[in-house]
C-alpha cells in the first residue's frame, strides 16, 4: 500500500468521514448495466437459491430457485440475461480496414453486468463453470439454453480478470479506488458499511453509520453467502416446510420464500444503484473510451464465436492459452497503471512518493544531437537529450522508458543519473517523435515524468501441435488430456 | 579412509556432468548448483564440451548482467572459441566488452551463426527465427518463468539446465493465479514444469560451495537445500581482522566483532511495530558498514593467503522491498566514504558475491508474515552472498511473530508443495542467528 493511500485511511478513521483518493474514473460505466445479486443455498457449492437481476432500479427481477425446482429458475434467468445481451446485436457498424487488419464488422455498443463485490464475480464464473457444459435440450435454440448463459457469465467473469476490462464491474472494487476508508479492506469488500463510510445519513459520521450497517437484520450483508441470522430466522423454517408440503400448500410457501429473498436483497439493490450512480458521476479520464471499445470487440468476437456453434470455453487453458493469457493479463494490469498515472494528479502523485514518477526542472538540451549508426547498412539517428533536475526521490534504472502528461506520445530513456546530496540529475534521451521540435521542451520548463505505457506486442509461441519436449507429458497419457478428466 | 577433498569432489561432479551430456539419451539434463558453487564455470566448461567435435551451442541466460558476465568469462577462459553476443537494440556493450576476431556483438542472428557459442537472454531468443543447434545451456534456469522457456524450446535438440533451486522462484505481477496446480502453470519456474513433464531426465548437483564459507555452508544447506554442499574452504582459510580494536562497548562494535570472529551476527533492536521503511534499522546498517570500513578490516582467503583490505565494494546490503533499498542508498550518498557499496533487493542480489553482507531482516518489525516475507528463496539469497560475515539486522520478537503466524496460505489440488517451506526455513535461520545474538 502507497504512502499516500495510507495516509489517507489514517485521515480517514481520524475525522470519521472517508476521504477521496482518486476523483477520475478509468473504466466505463454504461448507460444501462445489468445489476446481478446472486444469493447461494447455504452450505452448498454454486447452487443459487434466488438472483435479482434487472437493467431498471424500479423495477428488479427475482429469479427464485425453491428446493426441487432448479430448472425452471435457470431457464428463465438464462433468457432475462439472454434478451439483454441480445438487445446488443441489432446496432452494429464498420470498422474500416487498418494495416494487415481487414475491414471489421462490430456492434455499437457492448452489455456491462454489475456486482457487488469479488466474491459476487467469483459465483458468476462458478455458476458459469457449472452451467457451460450442459447439453442443448434437442429441438430447442442453442442462443436462449441455459449452456450459453454458461458461457456468457464464464465469459464476463474471464474478462474480469484483466485490470482494463470494464464488461464486468465490481462495484464495492471500484468505490476503494476512488475513496479511503477507517475500516479494514475486508470490511470495505461490503457494500453496505462502504457506501455508509462515503455516504452517511445526515446527522451521523461515516463511521457511526458503517458500525450501524454491520447489523445484518437492518443490513443484509450482499451475497453470495447468506448471513446465518437470516437463515435461522427465515429460511430454515421455510425450507423443512417445502419439503414436506404439495400443491397450493407448497405454492404458498414458495411464495413467503419468494418475500423472504425479495426483503433480504431490496436493500443492496438500492444501495447498488446509488453506487453505480455515484461511480457514473465522476468524470472518466481520456482512455477510458478506448478501453470500452476494446471491450466492445471482445464482446463482439465471442458473439460471432458463439453465432458459428462455437464450444464452451475449455475446463483448463492448454499450455499456450495459459501463456498467451498471462501475457495479456500482465499488459492490461501495466498499461492500466502507467495510463492512469499519465492522466490522473493522484495516481502521478502517488507515484511520486515511491520513486517511479518524479516531477523536475529542465536544465539543459541539446535537440540536434544525433547518434552514431548502429550497422554497417544504417544511418545516423536524432537522438534529442534533455537533463532534468529533480529533488523527489528517483527510484529508476537506465534504459527505463519514460513519458509526461504533456505528451504521453513522447518516449525518454533513462541514459544517466547523478545523484548529489540535495537532488537528483537525470539524463534522458527521446526515444520517439524525434523529429519533432515540441518533443524537445525548452530549458527552465517544470515535467513530470513517468513509467511510458508499453505498447502490447503478442509474444510468439509455437502452435498448439508443435508443442516442444519440454512442455509435453510425454508420459502414458497423451497431450491434453489429464488423468481422471474422463471420468469427471 | 579419507574422505575426498573438496576439489576433488567438485571436479568428480563436473567431470560425471560433462560425460553425462555427451553419454546420455534423454533430451534434457538438469543441474542443481548451490550458491557460489561455480555454476559459471560450469557453463564455460560445458560450451567448451559440447563445441569440440564442431558442434557449435547456444547459451540462454535470464538479463543483460548475466549475459555479460558469461560472455566476458567464455572470451577469458577459451579465447580459441568465437563467440556471439546477441542484443536487443537498446543494449550498450559495457567497456570490457569489446567486439575482436573472438567476440561479435550484433542485434541480428543472422549474423551470429559462424560462432561456436551464441550468447543472449531468453527474452532474445524469443524473437530469433530460423535458428537451430544441437545444444542450448540455460543459465540460471530456476529464476526463468515456464511461459519463457516455451517461447525458445524449439531451438535446440537438448538442452542442459544450470540454476539455483533455493533462490527466487520467478514472479509476476498479477495477483490470481488461475493456473495454480495444471501440469503447465506458465507462472511456474522453468525447471519446475520441465521436471513434471519429464520426470525421468537425470538431476545431477555440484556438492561444493566455493564462495560460503565453512561457517555457513552446513547451515544453508540444512535449511534450504534438498541435496545437501558443503563448504570448500575450512575455518582457517578464511578470516577477517581489523587493523584497529572497537571502541568501547558499543552494539554495533560487538556486531562486528562476532560478524569478524564467527562469520555470523545478529543485530537486534528493541521490538516495535514499523513501517516497510524503518530509519533505526536502516541507520543500524549503515553504522556497521562504517565501522567495517573505519576499522579497516583485512580479509583472509586461499585466493588472497596475505589479506585484502576490505573496500566497500567487497560490502553488500541486502533488503526485501525496493523503497528500503532506495532509502538506504540515499543515506550511503550522506558520507562518501562508504562510495561503492551495493544496496539491493533479494531479488536483484541474485547470482552476486561479496565479502560481508549487512541485511535488513524481511520480517523485522512487521506485524504480521505474508508469503512475501516468509518465501524461503528470500531468505536464501539474502544469507547467502557473502564468503567471510554476513550481519543480519532485525528488530526483536521475529520469534513470537513466527509462532503467531503459521504458514496458512491456501492449498491447490496437484500443486506440489513447496520445499524448502518458508516458516520452516526462517525457523531454522532464526534459531541459528539466536546463538550470534547482540542486543542493541
Amino acid at each position: 500500500m502507497s504512502l499516500l493511500t495510507t495516509l489517507q485511511q489514517l485521515r480517514a478513521s481520524e475525522r470519521h468521514h472517508a476521504q477521496p483518493l482518486s476523483r477520475l474514473r478509468y473504466l466505463h460505466v454504461a448507460d444501462q448495466p445489468m445489476l446481478i445479486l446472486p444469493l447461494n443455498r447455504p452450505g452448498e457449492t454454486a447452487r443459487p437459491l434466488a438472483v435479482m437481476a434487472g437493467c431498471d432500479p424500479g423495477h428488479p427481477r427475482l429469479f427464485l430457485a425453491p428446493p426441487g425446482d432448479d430448472d425452471r429458475f435457470l431457464t428463465d434467468l438464462a433468457e432475462h440475461l439472454h434478451t439483454y445481451i441480445h438487445s446488443f446485436h441489432y446496432a452494429t457498424r464498420i470498422r474500416p480496414a487498418k494495416g494487415e487488419q481487414p475491414e471489421r464488422r462490430e456492434y455499437l455498443d457492448a452489455p456491462q453486468l454489475v456486482v457487488t463485490g469479488t466474491a459476487s464475480a467469483y459465483y458468476l464464473k462458478m455458476l458459469g463453470r457449472a452451467l457451460r457444459y450442459r447439453p442443448v435440450p434437442e429441438g430447442t435454440d442453442p442462443a436462449t439454453s441455459v449452456s450459453h448463459l454458461g458461457c456468457w457469465l464464464t465469459f464476463f467473469a474471464e474478462r474480469a480478470e484483466y485490470a482494463t476490462s470494464s464488461l464486468l464491474l465490481n462495484l464495492t472494487g471500484l468505490l476503494s479506488t476512488h475513496w479511503a476508508t477507517g475500516q479494514s479492506i475486508l470490511d470495505n469488500a461490503h457494500l453496505a458499511p462502504l457506501m455508509a463510510w462515503i455516504f452517511p445519513p445526515p446527522g451521523l459520521t461515516g463511521h457511526q453509520a458503517a458500525l450501524a450497517a454491520e447489523n445484518p437484520l437492518q443490513h443484509p450483508p450482499d451475497g453470495p453467502t447468506v448471513d446465518p441470522s437470516f437463515e435461522s430466522a427465515r429460511l430454515s423454517s421455510l425450507f423443512a416446510a417445502l419439503k414436506s408440503s404439495r400443491g397450493v400448500r407448497r405454492q404458498h410457501h414458495v411464495a413467503r420464500l419468494q418475500e423472504a429473498a425479495e426483503d433480504y436483497l431490496q436493500p443492496t439493490w438500492d444501495l447498488a444503484w446509488k453506487a453505480i450512480a455515484t461511480l457514473r458521476g465522476l468524470p472518466p479520464v481520456r482512455s477510458t473510451a478506448a478501453r470500452w471499445d476494446t471491450d466492445i470487440r471482445r464482446f463482439t468476437a465471442y458473439s460471432d464465436h458463439l453465432a458459428a456453434g462455437g464450444p464452451p470455453q475449455p475446463k483448463h487453458d492448454d499450455v499456450v492459452s495459459a501463456a498467451i493469457r498471462l501475457a495479456e493479463l500482465e499488459h492490461a494490469a501495466a498499461s492500466l497503471a502507467a495510463s492512469r498515472a499519465l492522466e490522473d494528479d493522484f495516481v502521478m502523485a502517488e507515484r511520486r512518493t515511491t520513486g517511479e514518477a518524479f516531477r523536475g526542472t529542465v536544465t539543459h538540451t541539446e535537440p540536434d544531437r544525433t547518434i552514431p549508426p548502429q550497422g554497417p547498412r544504417q544511418r545516423p539517428k536524432r537522438r534529442p537529450l534533455i537533463t532534468v533536475r529533480t529533488n523527489d526521490p528517483v527510484r529508476l534504472e537506465p534504459n527505463r522508458l519514460l513519458a509526461g502528461p504533456h505528451d504521453p506520445a513522447v518516449h525518454m530513456a533513462v541514459l544517466d543519473l547523478t545523484y548529489t546530496t540535495d537532488d537528483t540529475e537525470i539524463v534522458l534521451e527521446v526515444r520517439t517523435r524525434t523529429s519533432n521540435p515540441s518533443s524537445v521542451p525548452a530549458v527552465g520548463t517544470t515535467l513530470l515524468l513517468t513509467t511510458a505505457p508499453d505498447h502490447f506486442r503478442r509474444p510468439q509461441f509455437p502452435s498448439r501441435d508443435q508443442i516442444p519436449w519440454t512442455h509435453t507429458d510425454t508420459g502414458l497419457t497423451a497431450p491434453g488430456h489429464e488423468p481422471g478428466e474422463d471420468q469427471a | 579412509m579419507n574422505e575426498p577433498s573438496a576439489a576433488e569432489l567438485s571436479r568428480r561432479a563436473v567431470a560425471h556432468i560433462l560425460t553425462t551430456l555427451t553419454t546420455t539419451s534423454h533430451r534434457g539434463v538438469v543441474v542443481d548448483s548451490p550458491p557460489g558453487a561455480g555454476k559459471t564455470t560450469l557453463v564455460v566448461h560445458a560450451a567448451q564440451h559440447l563445441t569440440r567435435p564442431q558442434h557449435p551451442c547456444m547459451i540462454v541466460a535470464q538479463t543483460n548482467a548475466q549475459v555479460d558476465d558469461l560472455v566476458s568469462r567464455l572470451t577469458q577462459d577459451a579465447p580459441h572459441l568465437t563467440v556471439a553476443r546477441l542484443s536487443g537494440q537498446s543494449y550498450r556493450a559495457p567497456d570490457r566488452l569489446q567486439a575482436g576476431p573472438n567476440l561479435i556483438i550484433t542485434t541480428d542472428a543472422r549474423q551470429a551463426a559462424a560462432a561456436d557459442v551464441a550468447v543472449a537472454t531468453a527474452s532474445k531468443w524469443a524473437n530469433v527465427q530460423d535458428w537451430h543447434r544441437r545444444w542450448a545451456i540455460v543459465d540460471e534456469a530456476y529464476q526463468m518463468r515456464s511461459d519463457n522457456l516455451l517461447q525458445i524450446a524449439h531451438l535446440a535438440d537438448q538442452a542442459l539446465f544450470v540454476g539455483d533451486p533455493g533462490q527466487l522462484d520467478p514472479f509476476s505481477t498479477i495477483p490470481t493465479q488461475p493456473w495454480k496446480g495444471l501440469a503447465h502453470d506458465p507462472m511456474a519456474s522453468a525447471v519446475s514444469i520441465l521436471l513434471k513433464m519429464n520426470p525421468q531426465l537425470p538431476v545431477l548437483s555440484l556438492p561444493v560451495s566455493w564462495r560460503l564459507p565453512a561457517s555457513a555452508a552446513p547451515l544453508i544447506s540444512a535449511a534450504f537445500y534438498t541435496t545437501p554442499f558443503r563448504a570448500g574452504t575450512t575455518d582457517t582459510e578464511r578470516r577477517l581482522t581489523f587493523a584497529h580494536p572497537g571502541l568501547h562497548g558499543g552494539a554495533v562494535e560487538q556486531t562486528v566483532d562476532l560478524a569478524a570472529r564467527t562469520g555470523w551476527a545478529l543485530h537486534e533492536l528493541p521490538a516495535r511495530h514499523t513501517r516497510r521503511i524503518d530509519p533505526e534499522a536502516a541507520h543500524a546498517a549503515i553504522s556497521i558498514a562504517q565501522r567495517l570500513l573505519i576499522r579497516e578490516a583485512t580479509a583472509y582467503c586461499e585466493d588472497h593467503p596475505t589479506g585484502q583490505p576490505l573496500e566497500p565494494g567487497h560490502i553488500a546490503i541486502g533488503t526485501a522491498h525496493r523503497d528500503q533499498a532506495g532509502y538506504l542508498q540515499h543515506l550511503l550518498r550522506t558520507d562518501p566514504r562508504l562510495k561503492g557499496i551495493d544496496v539491493d533487493t533479494a531479488n536483484r542480489l541474485q547470482g552476486r558475491e561479496y565479502a560481508v553482507t549487512i541485511v535488513l531482516h524481511p520480517l523485522s518489525g512487521r506485524r504480521d508474515t505474508s508469503g512475501f516475507h516468509l518465501e524461503a528463496g528470500r531468505l536464501c539469497v539474502l544469507t547467502s552472498r557473502h564468503r567471510h560475515a554476513c550481519i543480519v539486522v532485525a528488530r526483536a520478537g521475529i520469534d513470537r511473530l513466527l509462532d503467531d503466524h503459521p504458514f496458512n496460505e491456501p492449498v491447490h489440488l496437484n500443486a506440489d508443495a513447496k520445499f524448502p517451506d518458508g516458516w520452516e526455513a526462517h525457523q531454522h535461520v532464526l534459531h541459528h542467528l539466536t546463538g550470534h545474538r547482540i542486543r542493541a
